[in-house]
């Protein structure tokens, strides 16, 4: 579950954020929507405290994003990531995997390359990955960690369209997990998400998806 | 562990790190051709002040250029993102980070010493001590310039701001620092020498080649005037570590405090 409250954010006098309110219910999938420079990603960054948060609050799973502990309940994949060219898929996924104690469970590593469909490709250095298959390797790694709240930064960013079927149906498959998925296309967010967290000027709205294309979708906000 | 791990196989695969061994490899040996001229009971000496002479020039920038390489990868390819999101804080990825490339840079640098030595036996009059002084003369000169590129990729947001900031820190240590000793040396008197110590003995490209050049020998601290006694106030392995410890412990508190603007990561 997330919950931000009056949350406010500024880049020198410029105010990006205007007292956000918004909470995520538990095993909700919300989009995060809104123009470029919106203010997506600040307050996604914020969300994880990358950036330092100077009004409002925000917590995770009920723990403070100031307060230690949230990172465990936590999983990021930011925009445009492109994970170590010269490891493998795999090696990728143990390095990230043994952050946690040091130990790797085999088991889970083959399970997850599997869900991904990497599997087969797990001995190649990433540097030869395609831009869809370094996407699923991020999600994989994603989800060993195997925690309830997923924040995802543009997953199908520069995707082709069967790349972004592939990262969909892997979304769609995930059960029992809270997802706020920050995206452009608005098909993706009819397909998998049940709401809509809109960002304009500032300010934040939440509809349920259909509210959200009746009332957006029609004054043309997108455009 | 895993940081190492990991460091190992992305430098070893990048082969940038291999271009950097191949330059104090090439010249290791140019340095061997010509000393081999040399009278035996002092070739081996000449030989080693010359190779470190190189090292001098070099070892700072290839160790600075590979550290901070390293962290800006990290910031460009969203790992660091990743990683200071789960388990780490920056400081935890920092000190990991350090201890990793440090391992990497100085195993490459050190086995190749280690290797060289065999030829070294070959072709002088060995002596083990003198080799192990110019060893560990490489050792804190690469942990000191590590430590420093760490600084420098953490600070920067750019390839291109690094690549600047790098060549600068490398002539600012490398030539600049003694232009500014040489302009400051009529002002030096009995009274302020100590002051004086303090900064020209905090500057690793003096500490260094002065612990080598009196293991080996070249130059004696017995029988110092008392000006020298006061410049020279610790023995030269005191005067290493100190700065070492300094040099480190600076460049890692830096980083942490000046990593960017606003930014946690």
């Amino acid at each position: 579950m997330i919950e931000i409250r009056d949350v406010s954010h500024s880049y020198q006098k410029k105010k990006v954020l205007d007292s956000i309110n918004l909470v995520v219910e538990k095993n909700e999938l919300c989009a995060l929507v809104g123009r470029n420079g919106a203010g997506k990603s600040t307050l996604i960054h914020l969300m994880l405290d990358l950036l330092p948060l100077k009004t409002g609050s925000i917590s995770l799973n009920g723990i403070p994003v100031q307060k230690k502990g949230w990172k465990k309940s936590v999983s990021y994949l930011p925009e445009k990531f492109q994970l170590y060219p010269h490891l493998t898929g795999e090696e990728n996924l143990r390095f990230f995997a043994s952050l946690e104690n040091g130990t790797v469970d085999e088991a889970k590593l083959e399970e997850k390359l599997k869900l991904v469909r990497l599997w087969e490709d797990r001995n190649e250095q990433i540097k030869g990955y395609s831009k869809g298959m370094l996407q699923r390797l991020g999600l994989g790694i994603m989800l060993y960690f195997d925690t309830e709240l997923l924040i995802l930064d543009e997953p199908t960013s520069g995707l082709d369209p069967i790349g972004r079927i592939e990262i969909l149906t892997i979304l769609k498959s995930l059960k029992d997990k809270t997802i706020l998925l920050s995206s452009h296309h608005i098909d993706e967010i009819n397909q998998i998400c049940s709401h809509v967290a809109y960002l304009k000027d500032g300010k934040m709205e939440k509809y349920t998806v259909d509210d959200f294309e009746k009332k957006i979708i029609k004054e043309g906000a997108l455009a | 562990m895993n940081y190492i791990w990991k460091e190992w196989k992305e430098e070893s695969r990048s082969k940038g790190i291999w271009l950097a061994l191949s330059m104090v490899i090439l010249l290791s040996f140019f340095i061997l051709l010509e000393a081999r001229t040399l009278p035996s009971e002092h070739g081996f000496t000449v030989f080693l002040l010359s190779l470190f002479e190189m090292n001098v020039l070099i070892l700072p920038l290839l160790s600075i250029f590979i550290a901070s390489f390293s962290i800006i990868q990290e910031k460009e390819l969203k790992t660091l993102m990743i990683l200071t999101t789960k388990q780490e804080s920056f400081q935890s990825f920092l000190f990991k980070k350090s201890l990793a490339v440090q391992a990497v840079i100085l195993g490459v640098f050190v086995a190749w010493y280690l290797l060289f030595a065999v030829v070294m036996k070959f072709s002088f009059y060995f002596n083990m001590n003198y080799f192990m002084a110019f060893l560990l003369s490489v050792i804190f000169l690469v942990i000191i310039f590590n430590q420093i590129g760490l600084f420098l990729g953490s600070i920067c947001n750019t390839r291109m701001q690094l690549i600047g900031a790098n060549i600068f820190t490398w002539f600012v240590f490398v030539f600049l620092a003694d232009l500014l000793f040489l302009y400051l040396l009529p002002n030096v008197s009995y009274d302020n020498v100590q002051v004086f110590s303090i900064f020209f003995f905090l500057d690793p490209i003096h500490t260094i080649p002065f612990y080598l050049e009196t293991s080996l020998g070249v130059i004696s601290v017995d029988h110092m005037s008392r000006l020298m006694e006061k410049m020279v106030w610790a023995s030269p392995l005191l005067f290493l570590i100190i700065d070492t410890i300094v040099w480190v412990a600076l460049s890692f508190v830096l980083s942490i405090l000046l990593k960017g603007k606003g930014e946690r990561i």
